[in-house]
């Protein structure tokens, strides 16, 4: 058998994921969600091959087409809007408006999945809940994403990723102790349980094509940051006291910590195993180590006293090496080892762009664009970036005459009376000054 | 009609759940992962959804059965992190190292849909059961590989046997990079931070099974099966929304400035009388409802558009001013001050909520009626509060059956039904070291 990394070069061959299947082809997906949860869940079915058509309303769309990283927008675009629209149609109904809710019915009989994320009971007083919709469309997947849960005490209670991490017990287990703890960046709630989103419609979609039967489905952002939380609740309920905070120290794992090497640089470096722990001691020439019963099983070195003095001994091997020297000796060795890096070491790695995890491609609207490309590496229905957000509205025509089959005469009816739409002249909502939507075919199809 | 609240709570209590279908009921998965935080949750939750998981453990078990927070408790000579992850599984030994054992292994892939593996990349190809010796035998099989770096690309081979971790993902993805506090905390709040759970560990199981749930269903429509490769580094990149900025503006963006926002402001945790607090209000009229109820209305004039709050500098100052005014308040009075509000129908909305510790959390009431966590009284593991999978389906949810089992505790039962073994053959691997 030839080498196993030339094969597996030829097995994922990045560079020809176009050439592939998608997995989720002939799915098709109503996307009602705004902001990010919600979003994420439907652009990663979107990445996979699933037809997702997002439904905004009138004129403004989407809120998060008005916020962007300090503010500063991108050909008059939202950073945030680009980054969890990937591959998705988008049209522009007033679902308050009773043909607009008809419209709407329509296009959820011809289709596999609904995601929303409106506050709870929204959906049910339009008439478009999983109550009704079950009527039109009898194996449809329904999937609600909120902040506590569409029942229970709180299903009223406003939530925001940074009100979910304070009330889960995540904020609080996280940075130093005496210290205001740390508001965990970049939405992590929003985030993952969009993800946990995409996974749960997976499963009911594996269970649907198995046995038929469609099904609803009620997430909540703040109830699933506990779950994630590994052995937290678990070991407070025996111990009936809060864990310490301790800021890069993970206290499951010894060694584990952020250290700086001699040319100023941070790295972090953690040990699960005994095997792994033997690694370090080859790497720092310190097999003695091994010998001493502080460090010489698992459990011994996780002991709090042990694993501050395991601790101070990296630290120091640490300091007298430079990054690069700490790196050879996790690599030679086997030991878990990474240097502390920014988005723009990340963003010019080539290993990561050869692997399509930093995607460069070419953006209809945009012109040369950057994604992150999905984490999940398939072989054989690899995920692929085909663009990133639209205007509002922009798919009216294509979508409402290819899957409704409505006539151009219906269409410009709708639009007069309102029932649907397109972008308000606001930044965030509208296309980019360079681009003519009238040249392009399908916006005009 | 019945209101939606209480029909959607029909939908989905899980009072009903263990009496309810298995999504997953029909997929057998062999689990041979070790020291694999990310594969271990993983196979859970495909256990928790009704896939019949075997957890293939070396004859000395699982080298993550040995870590437990501190070292402190070990319930049957298992550590927490391995134990509230052990849903549903069956336990079987086998050792891969020996040919002997590769050669059952094989008959049990022939029979299984899925594979997990936590090897440095190439070893289990190495070893002869890798994907492509696998899909030889049985070519239906999803082949599921955790890595730090990854099974292609450049670096591949340099880094194959550098072990994935939590911290290695959040730290090369650039993720702990943006969680810091501002320059003037000084070291080491100034410094990059990682969150004080896994999760880097857990983000990248819930992508594994969603990578497996996607081969599936590709496999039940085409019979084409395929090989799945993921690492945590590139779990962690879907939620830094830096690369953009990078490539667009060509510069580093400015991020690691806890206390504050990048994007909004008020988006942020104060100090209060009683603990630590998130207040929120960023819109103009939410900014408005939350500097009047916190007794500063002139902080509006001072501030008045997002234009004049945002932007770095200017939000450090009106960080300092909310800090000095909500100090004077416990988190009660606060949320009386929000309904008051409310009630006399003012504009705008300010949003409060307590940072809370988990001892403070398992206190409330709310979780345990929404059965997120709930206390087992475990035959084996004694009492124990378990974190249920809280993801509510109406015909297929999750359910714990059973929390954990020792090393190699479904021997005899497992390799008598799977192979036909008996006594006497179990007894010859175990001479041998393979069992």
């Amino acid at each position: 058998m030839g080498d196993y990394f030339e094969w597996t070069e030829k097995l994922f061959s990045p560079g020809r994921e176009y050439e592939k299947p998608e997995a989720l082809e002939g799915i098709r997906v109503l996307d009602l969600t705004m902001v990010i949860h919600g979003p994420e869940t439907a652009s990663l079915l979107a990445e996979f091959g699933a037809e997702v058509i997002k439904v905004e309303p009138a004129g403004m769309g989407d809120l998060i087409r008005s916020v962007s990283l300090w503010a500063r927008f991108w050909k008059e675009n939202s950073l945030g809007a680009m980054w969890v629209n990937r591959n998705k149609y988008h049209v522009a109904i007033d679902l308050k408006n009773p043909k607009g809710r008809d419209l709407f019915l329509k296009l959820a009989e011809k289709s596999d999945v609904i995601v929303e994320n409106f506050r709870p009971g929204v959906m049910d007083r339009l008439g478009l809940s999983y109550r009704y919709l079950k009527n039109v469309k009898p194996d449809i997947i329904y999937i609600s994403l909120s902040g506590y849960g569409q029942w229970g005490e709180r299903w009223d209670w406003p939530s925001f990723d940074a009100s979910g991490q304070a009330m889960s017990g995540a904020s609080a287990v996280s940075g130093y102790e005496g210290r205001i703890p740390l508001r965990l960046p970049h939405y992590p709630g929003d985030f993952i349980n969009a993800t946990v989103g995409f996974m749960c419609v997976l499963i009911a979609l594996y269970y649907r094509d198995r046995t038929g039967n469609g099904q609803y489905i009620d997430i909540s952002q703040v109830e699933t940051l506990p779950r994630i939380m590994d052995s937290v609740y678990t070991y407070v309920g025996l111990k009936n006291k809060s864990r310490p905070r301790m800021g890069n120290r993970d206290p499951n794992l010894s060694p584990a910590n952020m250290y700086r090497t001699s040319d100023g640089k941070l790295v972090v470096i953690s040990v699960l195993s005994q095997r792994e722990f033997e690694s370090l001691c080859n790497a720092m020439n310190s097999e003695h180590l091994l010998d001493d019963e502080r460090f010489s099983t698992t459990s011994a070195r996780l002991r709090r006293e042990n694993s501050d003095v395991l601790d101070r001994i990296v630290a120091e091997w640490v300091a007298g090496r430079t990054l690069d020297e700490v790196m050879d000796a996790a690599k030679n060795h086997g030991f878990s080892a990474s240097p502390v890096r920014r988005s723009f070491d990340v963003y010019h790695d080539e290993h990561l762009r050869d692997r399509r995890s930093v995607w460069l491609y070419h953006d209809p609207l945009f012109g040369e664009m950057v994604s992150a490309g999905n984490p999940l590496k398939m072989s054989r229905t690899p995920a692929r970036i085909k663009w990133s957000v639209y205007p509002v509205g922009y798919h009216n025509r294509y979508v409402f005459k290819k899957v409704l089959g409505l006539r151009d005469d219906e269409i410009d009816e709708l639009l007069r009376e309102g029932v649907i739409s397109y972008w308000a002249d606001i930044i965030g909502r509208k296309p980019p000054a360079d681009f003519d939507p009238e040249k392009d075919p399908v916006f005009t199809w | 009609m019945e209101e939606w609240v209480e029909y959607a709570r029909k939908l989905t209590d899980p009072e009903n759940a263990r009496f309810m279908d298995d999504a997953l009921k029909d997929v057998v998965v062999l689990d041979i992962s070790s020291s694999s935080p990310s594969a271990h949750i993983a196979s859970s939750i495909l256990a928790e959804f009704g896939a019949r998981v075997i957890k293939i453990e070396p004859p000395e078990g699982d080298p993550l059965r040995e870590i437990s927070p501190f070292g402190e408790h070990y319930l049957r000579n298992t550590g927490l992190n391995f134990l509230v992850e052990g849903r549903n599984k069956e336990y079987i030994t086998l050792n891969l190292e020996k040919e002997e054992g590769r050669e059952i292994f094989k008959k049990l892939a022939c029979k299984a849909d899925v594979v997990i593996e936590s090897f440095p990349p190439g070893y289990a190809d190495e070893l002869g059961i890798g994907y492509r010796q696998l899909r030889s035998i049985n070519p239906e099989i999803i082949y599921l590989a955790l890595s730090a770096h990854g099974q292609f690309g450049r670096n591949a081979r340099e880094f194959a046997k550098i072990p994935d971790s939590n911290l290695l993902g959040l730290a090369n993805s650039g993720y702990m990079y943006s969680c810091k506090e501002l320059e003037d905390a000084g070291e080491p709040y100034s410094l990059p931070t990682a969150p004080g759970f896994w999760m880097a560990s857990y983000f990248t199981a819930i992508y594994a099974v969603s990578g497996v749930l996607l081969a599936l269903i590709h496999r039940n429509r085409t019979g084409v099966s395929q090989m799945i490769d993921i690492t945590s580094t590139e779990v962690m990149m879907k939620i830094t929304m830096e690369l953009q900025w990078v490539h667009f503006f060509k510069e580093p963006v400015d991020v690691g400035v806890l206390p504050l926002d990048a994007g909004v402001f008020s988006y942020a945790y104060y100090r209060v009388k009683d603990g630590y607090v998130f207040a929120s209000g960023y819109t103009d009229d939410n900014f408005r409802a939350l500097v009047t109820q916190i007794g500063v209305p002139e902080l509006m004039k001072r501030y008045p558009t997002v234009f004049d709050r945002t932007p770095l500098e200017k939000q450090k100052q009106a960080y300092r001013d909310i800090q000095d005014a909500i100090r004077n308040f416990t988190f009660d009075e606060l949320a009386r001050r929000m309904l008051e509000w409310k009630e006399k129908g003012e504009r705008g909305t300010a949003i409060y909520a307590k940072v809370l510790s988990p001892e403070e959390v398992l206190k409330e009431r709310y979780w345990w009626d929404k059965a997120v966590f709930r206390r087992y009284r475990d035959r084996k593991y004694g009492e124990l509060i378990m974190v249920n999978s809280p993801w509510r389906f109406s015909r297929t949810p999750p359910k714990i059956r059973w929390i954990c089992k020792d090393v190699g505790e479904d021997n005899t039962h497992f390799y008598h039904t799977a192979l036909g073994f008996g006594k006497e053959d179990l007894e010859n691997l175990k001479k041998n070291g393979i069992i």
